[in-house]
């Protein structure tokens, strides 16, 4: 897979997909609308997740770290300058300068994989526990108070850049959460394509024979980590927009562990399983919700280990393991 | 005599209260094509993965043409010219046999180059028609060919190679040999092997470890007939 630019009916796939996404809202309710966006959000947050461990075999339990403080940011620049564009990618630089210090402590220093899992797991966890601690009137950040564990509401609503007395509805946020899920998709599968990614491959697949061949893998993985910093920073910006909302619960071990379990449900070898793992198990969740199962979370849990002792590769590669052997089969019969 | 390409100086490994490299001054001239020899545990491999940053020494130096490198990265040994082909095949199992080749054309040559010369080393090792299969599905020898294959392809200036030919049938360790000899055309060579008969294929001169120190170097026949190395490859003691 890896090296290989995309064939001419993946690129007719993701513009199928385009047309659909950008056509649905007008046949989706608002409820509907917003159920979807916050699937395509968190599942940017999976993709940067899932491209770490899959493509540069590093196992970050943390990236909710990177989502809190996008959305903590956005939120904070947004209600003190009023103006929404710029807030948009401060948050995301700052998100890449924090994940660019973490990354930078943790690579460059050698740990070994499954401390840099540890790591960035304690990671969000600090970032949450200070955010609940400032309840207090005196953690305020210019004019805005961090309200501790209740979060800060009033989150602003995108403005348009070229027209900022116009605000971002709930299908604006439908289109722009689809868009930027598709060009983050696109960004990254070309990337694996690139001499970058092929060598990132590389790295997943043997660090040692990298740098023997002289290739420093301590950049290329530090570069990886930031710009996984930089998407995952992406959706909790998205994520403050769609709800008006931010809490220390962007930080929870609840939601990391939940990133990772989208990315194992999906499958982490292919980009699209990340995707695609956040879907099903949100709508599962949501259905679950409705069917009166009681525990939701203990059906979760249930699914996730049938996942990872059955179908250790994930939905998507199994399914396409499943093809090629009925495909076998079906050859063999007729020879 | 002229400068060493590699010299080491008073070199030094150990682990715990074992001294695995004991003070060993090597010297390597340009153009060699030398053989270590020696029991298991001898030294040999930790002395490869000193000389190539895979292992910092304890104390002593590592010189490559005059330079210090015994502190230096792996990837900075790597491209000042120092390939290794380690013990176990060390290759991207995961990823396709011509993407392993091309990883490592793409650093030297960069990536307009890497494809074409890619192709050209597959044709060289006779693996063209599995250019598409992962590496870790090709037998022991064709892996070691893979790998070996990628260190040329970096243009090194000294190839280390770690046992090349084991596990390979006769044939194959023929035409290691022959792989061996022609690499040694551009670069220097050290080689690490157990079978004698491969040695003296391709050997103008034998360094011998034992317990972490050199016990003897010379020719292949004169090693050969030192009763200092046959003491220590027949486990017998001096004197008895």
């Amino acid at each position: 897979m890896a090296g290989e630019r995309p064939a001419w009916w993946w690129w007719a796939s993701i513009g199928t997909a385009l047309v659909v996404l950008m056509a649905a809202p007008s046949y989706l309710d608002i409820a509907d609308q917003l159920d979807i966006s916050i699937i395509f959000i968190l599942a940017l947050l999976a993709l940067s997740m899932g491209f770490l461990w899959g493509q540069g075999g590093m196992l970050s339990f943390g990236q909710t770290a990177f989502f809190g403080l996008g959305g903590y940011s956005y939120a904070v620049l947004a209600l003190n300058t009023g103006e929404t564009t710029s807030a948009f990618f401060i948050a995301i630089a700052l998100s890449m300068a924090f994940a660019l210090a973490v990354g930078y402590f943790m690579i460059y220093g050698r740990i070994s994989d499954i401390y840099l899992s540890v790591i960035t797991l304690v990671v969000t966890l600090i970032l949450e526990k200070g955010i609940r601690a400032t309840s207090g009137d005196q953690y305020v950040i210019g004019s805005v108070r961090l309200n501790g564990q209740n979060g800060i509401p009033t989150v602003p609503s995108l403005q348009l850049p070229w027209n900022p007395g116009t605000e971002l509805f709930i299908d604006g946020v439908f289109y722009l959460s689809a868009a930027l899920l598709v060009l983050v998709y696109v960004g990254l599968r070309l990337l694996l394509a690139s001499s970058f990614g092929r060598v990132l491959v590389g790295i997943r697949e043997n660090e040692r024979r990298v740098e023997l061949l002289g290739y420093d893998a301590r950049r290329y993985k530090l570069a990886a980590f930031v710009l996984a910093g930089g998407i995952a920073g992406l959706a909790g910006v998205l994520y403050g927009v769609w709800g008006n909302f931010v809490s220390p619960a962007m930080f929870h071990l609840n939601q990391a562990a939940q990133v990772v379990i989208w990315v194992i449900v999906g499958g982490k070898s292919w980009l699209i399983g990340p995707v695609a793992g956040t879907a099903v198990v949100q709508y599962l969740s949501n259905w679950l919700g409705t069917q009166g199962v009681g525990q939701v979370s203990l059906w979760l849990g249930v699914v996730l280990m049938i996942f990872v002792l059955v179908f250790r590769e994930g939905l998507l590669p199994t399914a396409a393991l499943a093809i090629a052997w009925v495909r076998r089969r079906l050859g063999r019969r007729e020879a | 005599m002229t400068a060493p390409i590699l010299e080491t100086r008073a070199l030094e490994k150990r682990f715990g209260g074992v001294r695995a490299i004991a003070g060993v001054d090597f010297r390597l001239e340009p153009g060699e094509l030398r053989c270590l020899i020696g029991p298991n545990g001898a030294g040999k491999s930790t002395f490869f993965k000193m000389v190539t940053g895979q292992i910092p020494p304890t104390s002593g130096s590592i010189l490559f043409q005059g330079t210090d490198i015994s502190r230096a990265e792996k990837h900075e040994i790597g491209r000042l010219g120092i390939g290794i082909k380690n013990q176990v095949p060390d290759v991207f199992n995961g990823v396709a046999l011509r993407e392993n080749l091309w990883l490592a054309a793409r650093f030297a040559h960069g990536a307009a180059k890497a494809g074409t010369l890619a192709d050209a080393m597959m044709e060289r090792l006779e693996l063209s028609s599995l250019a598409n299969r992962p590496v870790g599905e090709l037998s022991h020898g064709q892996r070691q060919w893979v790998e070996i294959g990628m260190v040329i392809l970096r243009d090194p200036k000294i190839v280390l190679l770690d046992e090349p030919s084991a596990g390979m049938s006769i044939d194959e360790t023929n035409r290691t040999a022959a792989l061996i000899r022609e690499v040694n055309r551009t670069a220097t060579v050290v080689v690490v092997e157990h079978d004698m008969q491969f040695i003296r294929q391709i050997a103008t001169k034998v360094t011998v470890f034992h317990q972490g120190s050199i016990l003897a170097e010379d020719s292949f026949d004169r090693i050969m007939t030192d009763q200092r190395v046959r003491d220590v490859y027949l486990g017998r003691h001096g004197g008895a």
